[in-house]
């Protein structure tokens, strides 16, 4: 790439120079996506046969004529089965493209997964010589265990995944429900997708027992139209949408944000009974901490497009060992601060995302810097067997002991 | 409904009102007099006319020889009076009641700008999806690249240049006229004949309205892809095919149905001058000649006709709005 006389501009011969090189990267990406393949080219093996979802060195790379922002940038880390997982991270860290790209819905041409894998491990029906499902005596049908690498799969497989295997929970409950549709319209689309030899009957019977799941009278909701409903119930029904085909994984991609306070509450404590009620995990992106401290079992805390520290939610509340983690709980408003002393903040802002620097993200924010961190940037270092952390500080320890 | 529709009718005969005002304000106040015209031309003819017998014709025709505001104004509520007897007067330079002249031509112009729209749409429709649905992409380039030549060619000149080509050089359509003036065909050959005469006008007109038409659904679709509710329809499992045509293309609707309602108008009004240039006994065609020869009666009726279709049209399409969207609630 040409040399930059000035961070913040781009000459005409700059951004031609980018877009040719973004056209050429994307163009291959793309032709990568809408590949036909075999399933054994995307089959594989999780690394943890406890785990749901392994997410493994993702990159996935936003091509845009100012250069290509990294906005994942090389993460990892696992869903366990029957587990809340929780990624913190502020706006624009990465937590979102993340889960988008374990559901694939990143908007190409100018998103792409560029490389890492997204190890699920899927509950499919069986099916005969004839492709349809296999019944069970005590009803249903037979299941078999499949591990597909999502990153690999070509888009027009995607289908396999999609509602099906992992939903989604969206941040805007006000635009996420087609207009022109009913609730019951939108709710039966799903079943009667997803389960075999599904009516029109048994679509509506399953809808109107997960409206009632998430505690909505179904025979006032069923026929309304979304913009007949309040904000906090159409985040109900997309929650009952989500849970119609019986995911095994739910993302909830911060399901609370645009509510108030009160129906906050309402929806967690609904995620939680849900949590309670479905044989599932769930991946909560969120940027609220409260919200973490409730409901997770795990923790992820990224920065700048990488993750900087993963464990239990005990280890990062109460042993935070990143000082990014350290900061973000002092950060945090209590009841007890008197007005005179200011809430704290982490001075300074997160590095351009086209033009990272080769050092640790943080180092220019942060208040433990060592001479170390002027250098590479750090690895991951386990400070407990579930408990990693990517600072310098804490290299010594390893190499100690 | 009913309360809102009547509403609606309520305000269109005050808005028709005003814009019959407007119009046989403008058509008097055109430097055209058919009167003075048809004595200039008497008199090259060779015959004297006489003052006395000038201000005879401007009184049998309605008229006066002088535009002050009162005399127009006068010439206004005569019209008006007839108006309300559902007579819209007889045409200066056609001698028969206008209402009779229109219907006379309306049907062909109809029946070209009818089968027009229905191409325009087909055609226009599923190229603004493709073109939106593969953004970026050589497929949207091509497209749009087309449809602009499209709407940037004039009607004279593309009308021609379609005529010379498949009409001269080629032999496959007849070049002017709306059927075989030698031959009298009957039945299927009739449809045959006129079908073959309508075909280079309707392909001009086609090419040269798809444009505008695609260029909308394409907005409209990208903005449509682009909301959450795709997003969630994609994150449900749907086939991207089922995300477009359902999800996507129900909502895409809603302007376009919108759109449809407000054509009324167009389907009757004549296309002036694909018709001049195909020799279509067409409105478009009638209407000029009416305006070169200060017509009066014609001009007012003719645009009053369209007047009350737009208004027709418009309510027509406040209408549809209801029914496509489930947001929208008349009162």
């Amino acid at each position: 790439m040409a040399k930059k006389t000035n961070g913040n501009y781009l000459s005409g011969k700059e951004i031609r120079a980018i877009s040719k090189a973004n056209a050429k990267e994307m163009k291959r990406l793309e032709a990568y996506k809408k590949r036909r393949a075999s399933e054994s080219e995307f089959l594989t093996q999780m690394k943890n046969n406890d785990n749901i979802l392994e997410i493994d060195d993702l990159h996935t790379f936003f091509f845009t004529e100012q250069g290509v922002v990294k906005a994942v940038n090389g993460v990892s880390y696992d869903v366990p089965k029957n587990a809340v997982v929780g990624v913190v991270g502020e706006s624009g860290c990465g937590k979102s493209v993340t889960s988008m790209s374990v559901m694939r819905l990143i908007q190409g041409p100018t998103g792409q997964i560029v490389d890492g894998s997204i190890r699920f491990k899927s509950s499919e029906y069986k099916l005969d010589e004839k492709g349809s499902p296999i019944p069970k005596a005590d009803g249903g049908y037979e299941t078999e265990e499949k591990v597909y690498d999502i990153a690999k799969m070509p888009i027009r497989e995607i289908h396999r995944i999609r509602g099906k295997q992992v939903a989604m929970i969206f941040q805007e409950p006000m635009t996420s429900l087609n207009p022109v549709f009913t609730i019951g319209q939108q709710l039966d689309e799903v079943t009667l997708l997803h389960l075999p030899g599904a009516t029109k009957e048994i679509a509506k019977a399953k809808s109107e027992e997960m409206l009632r799941l998430v505690g909505i009278i179904p025979e006032n909701v069923y026929n309304a139209f979304p913009h007949e409903l309040s904000g906090g119930m159409r985040q109900r029904v997309m929650i009952a949408m989500a849970l119609a085909a019986e995911p095994r994984l739910i993302i909830a991609d911060e399901p609370t944000t645009a509510l108030d306070v009160t129906i906050q509450a309402q929806i967690l404590d609904l995620l939680q009974d849900i949590k309670n009620k479905i044989d599932g995990s769930i991946l909560l992106i969120t940027h609220d901490l409260g919200v973490i401290a409730e409901m997770a079992d795990y923790v992820v805390v990224m920065y700048a497009g990488k993750v900087i520290e993963k464990g239990t939610v005990f280890e990062i509340f109460q042993d935070p060992k990143h000082p990014y983690t350290i900061g973000l709980q002092k950060s945090k408003p209590t009841m007890t601060l008197d007005d005179s002393t200011e809430l704290y903040n982490i001075p300074g802002n997160v590095p351009n995302p086209i033009n990272m620097p080769t050092h640790c993200y943080f180092k220019e924010r942060c208040a433990m810097c060592t001479k170390k961190c002027s250098g590479d940037y750090p690895g991951m270092v386990q400070v407990s067997p579930t408990h990693f952390v990517a600072c310098h500080l804490y290299d010594e320890e390893k190499n100690n002991g | 409904m009913l309360k809102y529709i009547l509403k609606r009718i309520g305000y269109s005969i005050l808005v028709l009102l005003g814009v019959s005002l407007i119009i046989y304000f403008l058509t008097r106040l055109m430097p055209i007099d058919f009167v003075k015209n048809k004595v200039v031309s008497v008199q090259t003819s060779g015959a004297t006319v006489t003052e006395d017998m000038v201000s005879k014709m401007y009184e049998s025709y309605g008229l006066s020889a002088s535009s002050s505001f009162g005399d127009i104004m006068k010439g206004y509520l005569n019209w008006l009076k007839d108006l309300c007897k559902f007579d819209l007067g007889t045409s200066f330079k056609f001698g028969i009641p206008v209402t009779e002249k229109i219907a006379m031509h309306m049907g062909w112009s109809f029946l070209v700008a009818l089968i027009a729209t229905i191409f325009e749409f087909m055609i226009a429709i599923p190229l603004g999806i493709t073109a939106a649905t593969h953004q970026y992409s050589l497929r949207d380039y091509i497209v749009t690249i087309l449809v602009m030549i499209g709407i940037s060619l004039p009607a004279f000149f593309f009308g021609n240049v379609l005529k010379n080509w498949l009409s001269y050089q080629l032999g496959w359509f007849p070049d002017v006229g709306i059927k075989n003036a030698t031959v009298d065909y009957t039945g299927l050959n009739m449809i045959v004949d006129y079908a073959r005469h309508l075909f280079i006008p309707v392909l001009t007109v086609v090419i040269l309205s798809i444009g505008a038409r695609m260029r909308m659904t394409r907005t409209n679709m990208l903005e449509v892809m682009n909301s959450d509710y795709i997003r969630t329809a994609r994150a449900k499992g749907l086939k991207e095919s089922v995300v477009i045509n359902k999800h996507a293309f129900r909502n895409t609707l809603i302007p376009l149905v919108t759109s449809l309602a407000g054509l009324l108008p167009s389907l009757f009004s004549g296309a002036i001058i694909t018709e001049q240039v195909f020799d279509l006994p067409g409105i478009g065609n009638i209407a000029l000649q009416a305006m070169q020869a200060g017509d009066i009666p014609f001009i007012m009726g003719y645009n009053m006709f369209l007047a009350v279709l737009s208004v027709i049209g418009v309510l027509l399409a406040d209408l549809m709005y209801a029914i496509v969207d489930p947001r929208v609630k008349l009162q």
